[in-house]
């Protein structure tokens, strides 16, 4: 299931944002801000399929 | 110290990018210009004052390297850092090659780029901070127009503002081009005499057996040729000052003399009975060890005492290399007004090329190698090229002998044109206007056969 090169930097690129964006709220987000775990669990999940892009089994073609 | 904000260009095709950036670069004081295509972004930075530049590796019409080597060539100023989905190692190490402040991978650490930026920005307002204040914050520093920030300077000027208003007699030592007479002015302006007149007399510019009539005067009919009475340079510094240059090499009877007004404040007009009463502070100046010429008897020791009541030292500027930026940015702006280009300054490959040069001439060759490149340059910002080209090749570090032989300036002239057209003799011939047989002639009775650049 190798993606296109194109597409693989695109999504990348998308979950960077994605993931900086998130970044912005939980800096933004107190200590005792109940959407705090929310935020970390969508870093987590866009950190996760980063990875997953990132793999060395996935450069090799 | 208030300027315009700093400018950060961003280039990235992707929208979202620009805006999460933007988003966590407001908070860093950074003015943000946002391009989605690195072409527009490219035509407008003739336009604007980009300070830092943030630019996506990969994009489709025009990569990443190319708009850094744009930027290098437009802004040499401008800090550029890359960003890339995938690290390579090429290309990391290719646009460090070309320059580039640093290397980000996407997902963006964005805790490194804020610091990326503060760093950026504190570079960027100490640049603007030297060319800007060269006039007020290095003048207030400075002394009667000498800048010098560095410690020892600042020792140097605080001693000169301290025994101005007092000294009958000082000494300036110090390297051929440090600054000494400079110094002289300094002492004159803050003394009591500043309303006086200023005057110069330089040691070897002065042919021996005039010597003497040049700083005392003479009456009429003293010597063949003196057709009338004329005051020496002595009574001319009346109640002023006079600076005595390069006083190593006076010639013994003028050292004799020299201490006779100095003792007796009265001068003696050759050919004139009585003697004039001459109220005068003298400066000397020398580059030679004159402690060591008493010793070794080429220089009169009871002169050498006189004078050394006040021993003023300006260091080589090799030992003050901290002020480099500030002479730089000064001598910038007064060589850019006065050729009428704009010119901003300095960017940092010729900032880093001055700092590092051994200057054997001291302020004066930095002087000197500012005019030659301000005269050269097309404007915006002088670049390594831009200064080195001012510099002869071959430095040294040791200062160079100083030369009055027509000969020997002659031999080295033909030196410094031949590195300069890299040893092609057509070329150096056709600059020195001369021709191509007679440069070889030259060459040859100077013993200089083989050099070339």
């Amino acid at each position: 299931m190798a993606l296109p090169p194109d597409v693989e930097h695109a999504l990348k690129n998308y979950l960077a944002i994605l993931m900086g964006f998130t970044e912005l709220l939980l800096d933004e987000s107190g200590p005792g801000d109940p959407h705090r775990a929310d935020f970390e669990e969508m870093h987590r999940a866009a950190a996760a399929a980063v990875k997953l892009l990132s793999a060395p089994e996935r450069t090799e073609p | 110290m208030s300027r315009a904000q700093p400018v950060l260009l961003v280039i990235d095709d992707e929208p979202g990018m620009l805006a999460l950036i933007e988003r966590v670069v407001k908070p860093t004081g950074f003015r943000t210009i946002l391009h989605g295509s690195a072409r527009e972004a490219l035509a407008q930075l003739q336009s604007e004052a980009v300070d830092v530049a943030l630019i996506d590796l990969r994009m489709p019409e025009l990569g990443g390297l190319d708009v850094l080597r744009a930027i290098r060539q437009a802004r040499p100023q401008c800090g550029v850092i890359l960003m890339t989905g995938h690290a390579s190692v090429e290309s990391a190490i290719e646009a460090v090659k070309l320059g580039a402040l640093d290397y980000l991978t996407k997902p963006l650490d964005l805790e490194r780029l804020r610091h990326l930026l503060a760093a950026a920005r504190e570079e960027a307002d100490r640049r603007a901070t030297v060319l800007a204040a060269d006039t007020e914050l290095a003048q207030r520093l400075g002394l009667c127009g000498m800048i010098g920030r560095s410690a020892v300077m600042q020792q140097l000027f605080g001693l000169v503002r301290r025994i101005a208003p007092h000294a009958r007699t000082a000494l300036v030592t110090g390297e051929t081009g440090a600054g000494k007479e400079g110094v002289a002015r300094a002492i004159h302006e803050l003394g009591p005499r500043a309303r006086k007149r200023f005057v110069t007399i330089n040691g070897p510019a002065v042919v021996e057996t005039l010597f003497e009539s040049e700083l005392f005067g003479h009456m009429r009919g003293a010597f063949t040729g003196a057709t009338d009475n004329k005051a020496g340079l002595f009574e001319a510094a009346d109640g002023g000052t006079l600076f005595l240059d390069e006083v190593g090499e006076l010639p013994g009877t003028v050292q004799a003399k020299l201490l006779r007004v100095l003792e007796t404040g009265e001068v003696h007009r050759v050919g004139a009975l009585q003697p004039r009463k001459v109220d005068v502070r003298i400066v000397a100046a020398t580059n030679r060890n004159l402690h060591a010429a008493a010793d070794a008897g080429t220089f009169r020791g009871d002169l050498y005492y006189r004078l050394n009541v006040v021993e003023l030292h300006v260091p080589p500027l090799r030992e003050r290399r901290e002020d480099i930026p500030y002479l730089t940015a000064a001598f910038v702006k007064e060589f850019a007004a006065k050729f009428g280009k704009t010119i901003e300054g300095v960017g940092a490959d010729a900032e880093h090329y001055l700092m590092q040069a051994p200057w054997p001439g001291n302020v004066r060759e930095l002087r000197n190698v500012l005019e030659r490149a301000c005269m050269m340059a097309d404007g915006g910002t002088l670049t390594a090229r831009d200064v080195s080209a001012g510099r002869p090749s071959a430095p040294s570090a040791a200062e160079p002998p100083r030369t009055d032989d027509l000969g020997d300036v002659e031999r080295e002239h033909i030196v410094r044109v031949l590195h300069e057209t890299h040893g092609n003799k057509r070329a150096a011939a056709s600059r020195l206007g001369i021709s191509r047989r007679t440069l070889y002639r030259r060459l040859e009775r100077h013993g200089l056969v083989d050099v070339d650049g």
